[in-house]
């Protein structure tokens, strides 16, 4: 009895071993995310579009196409239009949040949180009349009339056939792709680089209640995306009711312009605003509890310490050269 | 007494049961209703909250002979998540418990930077100038100030630290509170553990929001006031039936009717408009 249930493990095994007849097995190489210091280990990868190295490659390639993603997602200024990104010269309704660790996002994507997957955000944009405004049915075509993608898709996706849902999956694997964590503060935190004292003084500021108080929407330390993820609001405007979403601080000098609608062109613009230009509303976060002093009342010499400590956040390591 | 005894002292003799605990909160004696609702606290100041984050750590329950039971390391409770209310803890000794002991936050030894790398923990982390590791809790939510003004609070507790940042004290606290609950094999028992808001603000110091300002995080003399007002802030009780998620879902989020003797989200914007009329703000 036993040797006849050993025969048939054995048995089982060759079956399952065997490649089925006619076409090859699809066996993508699995794409592993790294796991920067104090990064979450939730991510929102789903199920049905897990990475795979063929899958990143080819949302490379299509994010790059003409006509695509890399149209406004400029990689020189660390994948956003660059300083020329504001609502009159785009036509759009917002301006861009940064496309960095956004695997990490648990919370909905775009300012109010509105779009669940990165999958439904590609879609999103290439319809869009403000943004892209394509029609996906052409897309298709155009990909599946093309000499290299249908062998891209193959090898991605185990078929030939493009659709555009898989158009959003190779797209999305590639914008999860974009881990940005090799910044000097990260040199910092692991103890491979030092702050000067301005940074550190800076980055002081930026974690306590009584200095600049950033942390509670922007993360730091223990948070090392830079963000919550969460919307709230930051007085804007006098009598705003609007929350938005806390973009992540990385990258941040090469990402004006600023805010939702891109009032502010420059670093120190921003820092004034919460410094001196907070406006009271009644529905303003809770969090803005320095409102009734128009913002957190910095010194020049800490403004200058609190830029030189946001400065530590970039990471060009995935960007080209300057 | 014996038969009792025996029955504690032994290593489950009859078996397990299971507990399901429900954590609420009361204010001014009626539950408590996030954004909608308008209270007053002993100071005499009117606020409103929006939401409650915080950990409860290290809960046991003790039987008469002080023999203890873990029921968990840590837990997060958020207003934004009514289920995070509901705990159902399995393979509890079948006996009689007197006892319902835990720690307000994270102590020291388990308050480490780093220990959640998830939200919504994640976004509790208390920064390492100010002593690192996690807030124990976040009160958010608004009150009117000395000039009228309906302006941000934030009872942010967590480690203490002095003027220098370079000295940092453990203001979580240790709970007890007396119960009389039975584990049975039949799994129905439930305790309901509520966390008396108004006490925070009172017993044995008046907390006065207008005196704190809105923003205690380095501030050590508002965080020990709270921490010694805290010995009063929880009960527990083993008799009340518990409620479903929806019917706390309603009371945290909205959705419960205005109590009679309460001034509603309305009438506290048109008392405001009126106040503010006459008191331009800066």
């Amino acid at each position: 009895m036993r040797r006849v249930g050993i025969f048939s493990i054995l048995l089982l095994l060759v079956i399952l071993s065997c490649k089925p007849t006619g076409e090859e097995a699809f066996r993508p190489t699995p794409y592993e995310l790294p796991s920067p210091l104090f990064f979450p280990s939730a991510n929102n990868i789903p199920e049905d579009n897990p990475m795979t190295k063929e899958g990143v490659r080819l949302g490379e390639k299509l994010f790059f196409e003409d006509r695509s993603c890399a149209l406004c997602h400029h990689k020189e200024h660390s994948f956003e239009f660059g300083p020329d990104g504001t609502l009159e010269h785009l036509g759009t309704h917002h301006t861009m949040l940064p496309l960095i660790n956004l695997a990490w996002n648990t919370t909905g994507l775009g300012w109010k949180g509105q779009v669940s997957t990165l999958e439904e955000m590609v879609l999103a944009a290439y319809t869009d009349p403000t943004e892209i405004n394509a029609d996906t049915s052409e897309v298709v075509k155009r990909l599946q009339q093309s000499e290299k993608y249908p062998e891209l898709f193959k090898k991605a996706f185990g078929s030939d056939e493009i659709t555009f849902v898989l158009v959003e999956k190779a797209i999305a694997q590639y914008v999860r792709s974009l881990v940005f964590a090799d910044s000097k503060f990260d040199r910092y935190l692991q103890g491979e680089e030092q702050l000067t004292q301005d940074e550190l003084n800076g980055y002081l500021l930026f974690t306590t209640e009584n200095g600049a108080d950033c942390f509670h929407c922007h993360g730091g330390g223990a948070n090392a995306l830079f963000t919550t993820n969460l919307r709230y609001n930051n007085g804007l405007d006098a009598d705003s009711q609007e929350e938005f979403k806390a973009p992540t601080l990385r990258n941040i000098a090469l990402t004006a312009p600023y805010m939702h609608d891109g009032r502010f062109s420059t670093l120190d613009e921003v820092i004034d605003f919460y410094s001196e230009g907070v406006q009271y509303s009644e529905q303003i976060s809770p969090l803005m509890h320095h409102v009734m002093q128009g913002g957190v009342q910095l010194t020049d010499q800490e403004k200058t310490q609190l830029k030189a400590f946001l400065l530590t956040l970039t990471d060009r390591s995935l960007l080209p050269n300057e | 007494m014996f038969i009792l005894a025996m029955t504690v002292s032994c290593k489950s003799p009859k078996g397990n049961g299971s507990l399901d605990m429900q954590i609420g909160y009361s204010i001014n004696e009626k539950p408590l209703t996030c954004d909608t609702m308008v209270y007053h606290n002993a100071a005499g100041n009117t606020f409103l909250i929006n939401e409650i984050q915080w950990f409860l750590s290290n809960m046991q329950l003790c039987d008469e002979q002080g023999r203890c039971v873990d029921l968990g390391d840590v837990f997060y409770l958020d207003t934004n998540i009514p289920e995070s209310h509901f705990l159902h803890i399995n393979s509890l000794p079948v006996g009689i418990y007197k006892k319902l002991r835990f720690t307000f936050g994270l102590c020291d030894a388990d308050n480490t930077t780093g220990r959640f790398s998830n939200p919504p923990e994640r976004d509790m982390f208390w920064p390492e100038p100010l002593g690192g590791g996690y807030h124990y809790m976040k009160l958010n939510g608004k009150y009117i100030d000395n000039d009228g003004i309906l302006v941000p609070m934030n009872i942010h507790l967590g480690r203490g630290q002095n003027a220098d940042l370079n000295e940092f004290y453990d203001n979580s606290f240790s709970v007890e509170i007396p119960i009389d609950l039975k584990i049975t094999e039949s799994g129905d028992s439930h305790l309901t553990l509520t966390m008396n808001i108004d006490n925070w603000f009172c017993n044995p110091h008046v907390y006065d929001f207008n005196t704190y300002g809105s923003a205690i995080m380095q501030n050590q003399e508002a965080q020990n006031i709270l921490k010694e007002n805290g010995n009063d802030v929880f009960n527990a009780t083993t008799s009340e039936p518990m409620k479903t998620i929806s019917e706390i879902g309603q009371e945290l989020f909205k959705k419960a009717a205005p109590k009679p003797h309460f001034m509603t989200w309305e009438n506290f914007k048109n008392t405001l408009s009126n106040i503010t009329k006459t008191n331009k703000r800066p």
